[in-house]
């Protein structure tokens, strides 16, 4: 990064627009900047940080709640605030030329010429609701020389193309401002110089890691997920015990049970081997209690039957028959067939003679009827026997029905008496043709009971065995709730085995963080030591030595002997110890620089210049001093622009003026009126 | 990257670590890009998940 140009617009009290070049000669590296008091060098030199980097007046040393904006301007606006829409601008133009082609995106390449890199900023401050705001917005145009110009108008985009070219914290060590140089000593050198080097990066981190590790930790807690498996593990092994003893036990029984039902099997061989002559028997016993009551009922049929003939009775049923024969005849005689029962010829005439029937009907106009009358006097009594003979077979009829009765009853008592000695008869030859079994009722007792006792013994053993089986079914539903208990148990132990790794890894990395800065402090250290020596020697008059301490800061120690030295502390020496100090920072950031830029474009950065901007870089050295420090200062940089009072330069420019290419004076027209008049090399 | 060597780490987590140890260097060039604006919560959180992510 080599500076061109830059151009100021109603910056501070830069009224107006300004713009002046600087000096890129390899030849002659140095612009001079000549200035009172007051006259406007610190600020200028601010413009750098602000055009490059932007942010509120106070990041680049202003009082915090100022502005950029020329006081006269901003009074203007501040008298106006009652109008809306007044407006004024401050602007920063810096032109630089950089052999680093960056777009933005990451993509660097170094060339052969170098590009031209345009960055405008501007912060527009307007009236707004009786107040004045700003907004800041920046540009961006990279021209090469074989290509056309590119804008950039993102704030990330050009932030990150600064960024690259030369990030803001090594920044500090190539634009100083204002008592910085003697601050050098009692600044917090310690976290700036870690910013510088990149340490703060690994800080972080660490600080980062470490709460991470506090996540982890608590997250471990005090568990004893390895103790509760192993307990968990003692309980499956013993239930494992307990099962196999069950098992054994269901293996015995099950033995026993085999025996049992063989010994049922042969009982019930054994019992239905004479299951024949069990039944025959059977069968026997129901013949013979058949043939019993066969027996008994036809003897009761015999009482019957001779009960029912009975000697007084048969008498008359004999001569039923003689009597119905005797019927037989009678009834072949017309009489008998013709004559009315029990009517007789006197009671006939009496009804003739009356002329009025029994039933009181006349007849003496019916000759027909007493014709049939007459006719009936032959038949009756006593003039015939018709009437007799019907009155004997009246009294006959129902002696007739008592003798086909009894008869009827005696032929049932004798069949069923047939009927009985059929049914004996048949069962008498039942019982001959049933064998006779030989197995005594004994035999079938004992039989019968051993086929009881095998079977109650093979029952008992299936209880038994049923019983074992449910506790082994209890003993294996315990094993397998124990088993997933472990299971948890082992998945918890595995996540706080994972999770031990994670701290394993977490405390390996905070570990080789702290031992990856401390080394690259070291190395830091080192070479600040060495850089700074060597720039100290070539500007102090004098044997010294520089002694950086734990925190980077600085003490000179002069030798007197061997033996003693004591420490300097002259203001003299100060600014040149601080110098010194500038010097080897700048040397270690443009090798910070390269570094970065060869780790990015896998090639070494040899060629990219680098500026230093400088405010009142010599005062309160003494005239050797600063004589000693021009000499460096031009030697050292690639470009040198010094603000500088014209009392200290009067004895620089004995050393530094063939070194310088461009002269400027800033000229103070009033309190905020400053304005660049560029002087003649004479 | 610098050798914890007390700290004794499989192949694997140690493959993991020295993956881990660039990654978050990254990140904290990121965050120091963003002046350290990124929340310390949001980057404790990025590292854990990390971490977490690597260590399987």
């Amino acid at each position: 990064m080599l500076i061109k140009s830059i151009k100021l617009k109603n910056f501070r009290q830069y009224y107006g627009e300004q713009k002046i070049e600087f000096s890129t000669s390899k030849e002659k590296p140095v612009t001079v900047i000549l200035g009172q008091n007051t006259g406007g060098k610190t600020t200028f030199v601010r413009a750098f940080a602000w055009c490059l980097y932007g942010g509120e007046a106070d990041e680049i040393g202003f009082l915090k709640g100022s502005h950029v904006l020329n006081d006269e301007e901003y009074l203007f606006l501040e008298r106006n605030t009652e109008k809306t829409g007044k407006r004024r601008e401050a602007e920063v133009e810096l032109e630089f030329l950089s052999y680093l082609d960056v777009d933005g995106d990451e993509e660097i390449t170094q060339t052969d010429e170098p590009i031209s890199y345009l960055i405008k900023r501007t912060r527009v401050y307007t009236t707004e609701f009786r107040k004045v705001v700003s907004r800041e917005s920046c540009k961006l145009i990279k021209t090469s020389k074989y290509g056309n110009p590119i804008t950039f108008d993102s704030e990330a985009a050009i932030k990150s193309i600064i960024e690259t070219i030369l990030p803001k914290d090594l920044s500090k060590y190539f634009f100083y401002w204002g008592e910085k140089i003697e601050d050098i000593g009692k600044a917090e050198l310690n976290k700036a110089i870690q910013t510088f080097a990149g340490l703060d990066v690994y800080t972080s981190g660490i600080k980062h890691l470490n709460k991470v590790l506090k996540f982890y930790n608590k997250d471990s807690g005090d568990s004893a997920a390895g103790d509760e498996i192993a307990r968990i593990n003692t309980q499956i092994e013993a239930k494992n015990q307990e099962l196999a003893g069950i098992k054994d036990q269901i293996r015995l029984v099950e033995n026993e049970l085999f025996i049992a039902s063989e010994r049922v099997d042969k009982a019930n061989e054994d019992y239905y081997k004479i299951e024949n002559d069990i039944k025959l028997k059977e069968e026997m016993e129901r013949a013979t209690k058949k043939e019993e009551a066969i027996k008994e009922s036809l003897k009761t049929k015999n009482e019957n039957f001779i009960r029912d003939f009975d000697n007084s009775i048969l008498p008359k049923i004999l001569v039923i028959e003689k009597a119905k024969e005797a019927l037989a005849l009678m009834e072949s005689d017309e009489a008998t067939k013709n004559g009315w029962s029990n009517v007789s010829v006197q009671t006939i005439n009496e009804i003739i003679e009356k002329g009025t029937c029994i039933c009181g009907r006349k007849i003496s106009d019916h000759p027909e009827i007493v014709q049939i009358l007459n006719d009936q006097k032959k038949y009756a009594l006593p003039n015939a026997l018709g009437g007799v003979v019907k009155t004997f077979k009246n009294t006959l009829e129902p002696l007739d029905e008592d003798r086909n009765s009894y008869l009827k009853r005696l032929q049932r008592d004798f069949d069923l008496i047939t009927e009985s000695q059929d049914m004996l008869q048949e069962v008498r030859r039942e019982k001959q043709n049933i064998v006779a079994s030989e197995v005594t009722p004994e035999e079938i007792e004992t039989r019968k009971a051993k086929k009881i006792s095998a079977e109650g013994q093979k029952s008992a053993l299936e209880k038994q065995k049923g019983a074992w089986e449910m506790r082994k079914r209890q003993t294996e539903q315990v094993i397998s709730n124990l088993e997933k208990e472990r299971e948890q148990q082992q998945k918890f132990y595995l996540r706080q085995s994972k999770l031990l790794r994670k701290i394993n890894v977490t405390e390996y990395l905070i570990k080789s963080l702290e031992i990856e800065k401390s080394n690259q402090e070291q190395e830091l250290r080192k070479k600040l030591i060495d850089y700074t020596q060597k720039y100290f020697d070539q500007i102090y008059v004098g044997e010294a030595e520089i002694v950086i301490g734990k925190n980077f800061d600085l003490t000179v120690v002069t030798k007197i002997n061997s033996a003693r030295r004591i420490n300097d502390t002259s203001p003299g020496l100060e600014v040149v110890k601080n110098f010194a100090f500038v010097a080897a920072l700048i040397q270690i950031a443009k090798e910070q620089i390269e570094k970065e830029v060869s780790e990015k474009t896998g090639r070494p950065l040899v060629s990219e210049p680098y500026p230093l901007v400088l405010d009142a870089p010599f005062s309160q050295a003494d005239t050797q001093h600063i004589r000693n420090l021009g000499k460096l200062l031009a030697k050292i940089q690639d470009q040198a622009i010094f603000a500088v009072m014209e009392k200290d330069w009067e004895v620089a420019k004995e050393e530094l003026s063939p070194y310088v290419g461009i002269y400027y004076r800033i000229h103070k027209e009033k309190e905020y009126k400053a304005r660049f008049m560029k002087e003649s090399l004479s | 990257m610098a050798k914890a060597k007390e700290i004794v780490l499989s192949g694997e987590d140690k493959k993991a670590a020295e993956e881990l140890f660039n990654s978050i260097l990254l990140q904290e060039q990121i965050n120091k890009l963003s002046g350290f604006h990124i929340p310390e919560d949001t980057m404790v959180d990025k590292f854990k998940r990390m971490i977490d992510d690597k260590v399987k």
